[in-house]
């Protein structure tokens, strides 16, 4: 390991620790108090969803241009609104069961990670492969909502699965070739765990709608 | 873009499940003590507990609240397991249940204890009543 990999990974991680703290701490904070009333009755929560919206592009467009700060505090931003979202996770699933598939997906991103970090194959060979599967899953999931099908739902969570697993190994291996173009240590911390981060969150909501137990 | 389809697929999984959000009212009454605890699920309230004013005041103070608890819910759930059942009890929640009416149409389901010690015979033609009159069930 390069002496600035050494370096960034550490940072990478601190990084997606800090941000998934947020998220969860957020989501539960807000499901215990009062405020989901607020959230739930007001248009509030369209509002946080097109700001996490407006943020991610702004990351994604001008994080080689903006400061390590300015991407920090908008990534921490990014995940406290996610945080807001989440509240209804903690309402609709078992406490006990959003903890043991965070786990769960922790163990994952750690397998994954480790061979997106060691493999000897080029990762950016699927790329292709996984940006249509997720548009897929997208266009398939919209659809969904409408019609309410459980065995496509069942199908797209197992799918989604495997291609967002397929990016945690993409993501490291991005990182440590340095395919992201961000010369800045600090920027391409927060940008790594930016991307870890979501791949996290995706799995975790997949494998909890595969999983997870409903509090009703 | 690949990180604007990732946080649309977040938005998209969270929305559904919002979906499949069941909100209950859970309501529990006992005299003297009046309502001592209520909550609409997945929300916590986390008023004081404490009242102590008789059921008709404590209606018409929380009249707002339990407005605001019930437009909400899909499901009400009335649980009387604590309370002791008076003649009187029968206006007072007859009251309560023509407020709860006045704001839904939902199912409201009252949890009522095995054994009580009030006449079964007063008691049954109580539910007979509010089950014509307000629509609500009875669980034992």
């Amino acid at each position: 390991m390069s002496d600035e990999l050494r370096v960034v990974f550490p940072k990478i991680f601190m990084w997606l620790f800090v941000g998934l703290l947020i998220t969860f701490g957020m989501g539960f904070g807000l499901q215990e108090s009062s405020l989901m009333d607020t959230l739930f009755s007001g248009g509030l929560y369209l509002l946080v969803w097109l700001a996490e919206i407006v943020i991610a592009i702004v990351l994604a467009v001008r994080i080689r241009k903006m400061s390590s700060l300015t991407a920090t505090i908008l990534y921490l931003f990014y995940t406290a609104l996610t945080g807001v979202t989440f509240a209804t996770i903690f309402a609709y699933f078992e406490l006990g069961s959003i903890m043991i598939i965070f786990g769960v997906t922790a163990i994952i991103m750690l397998i994954f990670g480790c061979i997106g970090y060691f493999t000897k194959i080029d990762l950016t060979k699927i790329s292709t492969f996984l940006f249509m599967g997720i548009l897929a899953i997208i266009i398939m999931s919209v659809i969904n909502i409408f019609i309410g099908s459980e065995a496509l739902d069942l199908g797209l969570c197992i799918i989604g699965i495997i291609i967002f697993m397929a990016y945690i190994a993409f993501d490291i291996q991005a990182i440590k070739r340095k395919l992201y173009g961000i010369e800045n240590q600090d920027s391409l911390a927060i940008y790594g765990a930016f991307q870890l981060y979501l791949d996290f969150v995706n799995i975790f909501l997949d494998l909890l709608r595969l999983f997870g137990n409903s509090r009703d | 873009m690949k990180k604007l389809l990732f946080i649309i697929m977040v938005t998209i999984v969270v929305i559904t499940i919002s979906l499949k959000v069941n909100y209950k009212a859970h309501i529990s009454l006992s005299f003297g003590n009046n309502i001592k605890s209520n909550y609409c699920y997945p929300y916590q309230d986390t008023r004081p507990k404490d009242i102590t004013n008789d059921i008709l005041d404590n209606i018409k103070i929380n009249e707002h609240h339990i407005q605001n608890l019930l437009v909400k819910a899909d499901n009400i759930y009335i649980d009387l397991n604590d309370l002791v059942i008076t003649k009187n009890s029968f206006k007072d929640l007859n009251h309560l249940f023509d407020t709860m009416r006045k704001y839904t149409k939902e199912r409201i389901t009252i949890i009522l204890k095995e054994e009580n010690n009030y006449d079964d015979y007063l008691l049954n033609k109580w539910i007979f009543k509010i089950k014509n009159n307000y629509d609500i069930m009875v669980k034992r």
